[in-house]
């Protein structure tokens, strides 16, 4: 059960220097500074108790007592971290099925067509403000008047591509 | 502890992935989900059988091992349904994909020309549709599910959670 404490304590210490962080001011570019928040959080946590375990002994009954069970602890906090980070987006920016659906669960028994959600759901709600997030986030860049896609962001498209071909599945959005 | 039950969970993520390109490529008509579901509970098995010390003994330091084990193998693998989600779902990964495919670049028209509001319309509607969460009478779009606005509800908690004054609309 150490190893499910620390683990666990040691994410939740990442968490809340984010937390912390965000509600004093929403960083620009939140992708990396999410990433910098949880890492930074834990590690400042394992410094600490490896601290407190050198000046304070009693306090080592506390930690993980073999390097196997520190690295299930550390897989623990890095798995809770993972799964926080890839759920972000799904809070900072509105999904689109999500509104597609309330929008219709709003209109009750009236329903709403095509061509009305078409009104709502144009490019400037739905597509530009994605193209203005690759940017502030680094992996689209501005070239005179047209977009490319950075090193980073390169990376990310072509890998995401190859792991669609290898599911045998085409494009998405 | 042994070094396969420190890191069953790992173990238990490749089975997942390794078992959900199979179920994707032999079984297309399951559908994303259904592969992923397969993946899933096959990397569950692993994780369980790696992380049980054997001969199986029940013991508080077991329950232990087991259920950090478990707990990680969920956290991995709820982070791979999310990156399956995003190469289905995502605007910015589709849109990187377009630029990627583009290397000369793309103006803005010339990429929302390419993937517009309309697309993005269409696909949600056809999966709300398949999902039962819409339904379809006459041209015109209703309400029937409800798991899409209690997925609605759970993430105007969490933005209450994470944003002190929870940000506008995007």
């Amino acid at each position: 059960m150490i190893a499910l404490a620390f683990g666990t304590a040691t994410f939740l210490a990442g968490l809340v220097l984010h937390l912390f962080i965000w509600r004093v001011r929403v960083p620009a570019g939140t992708t990396r500074a999410l990433a910098l928040c949880l890492l930074g959080g834990m590690l400042a946590f394992v410094a600490g108790c490896a601290l407190a375990g050198l000046h304070f002994p009693p306090a080592r009954a506390l930690f993980p007592d073999s390097l196997l069970q520190f690295a299930q602890a550390m897989l623990l906090a890095l798995s809770l971290a993972c799964a926080y980070y890839t759920s972000y987006p799904a809070v900072e920016v509105e999904s689109p099925s999500l509104v597609i659906a309330s929008i219709v669960a709003a209109r009750g028994e009236r329903g709403i067509s095509r061509a009305e959600l078409l009104e709502i759901f144009n490019d400037s709600a739905v597509v530009t403000p994605r193209i203005r997030d690759l940017l502030s986030d680094g992996m689209a860049e501005m070239c005179g008047d047209r977009l490319k896609a950075t090193a980073k962001g390169a990376a990310l498209g072509r890998a995401f591509t190859r792991w669609r071909a290898l599911l045998g599945l085409g494009i998405g959005g | 502890m042994t070094l396969a039950q420190a890191l069953a969970s790992l173990f238990g993520l490749s089975a997942n992935i390794a078992i959900q390109v199979l179920a994707c490529r032999l079984f297309p008509s399951r559908g994303l989900l259904g592969s992923i579901m397969l993946g899933f509970g096959a990397g569950l098995v692993v994780t369980l059988a790696l992380s049980a010390p054997w001969p199986p003994r029940l013991d508080a330091g077991t329950i232990g091992t087991v259920l950090t084990s478990v707990i990680t193998y969920a956290a991995l693998g709820f982070s791979f349904f999310h990156v399956n989600n995003m190469g289905e779902t995502a605007r910015r990964i589709r849109l990187l994909r377009e630029l990627v495919e583009s290397p000369a670049g793309l103006t803005e028209a010339e990429l929302l020309s390419r993937y517009g509001s309309r697309e993005v319309l269409d696909r949600r509607l056809t999966r709300l549709l398949a999902t039962r969460q819409l339904g379809e009478r006459d041209g015109r779009y209703f309400a029937d599910g409800s798991t899409v606005r209690s997925f609605s509800l759970m993430i105007g908690i969490a933005k209450k959670l994470v944003f002190k004054n929870p940000p506008a609309p995007r």
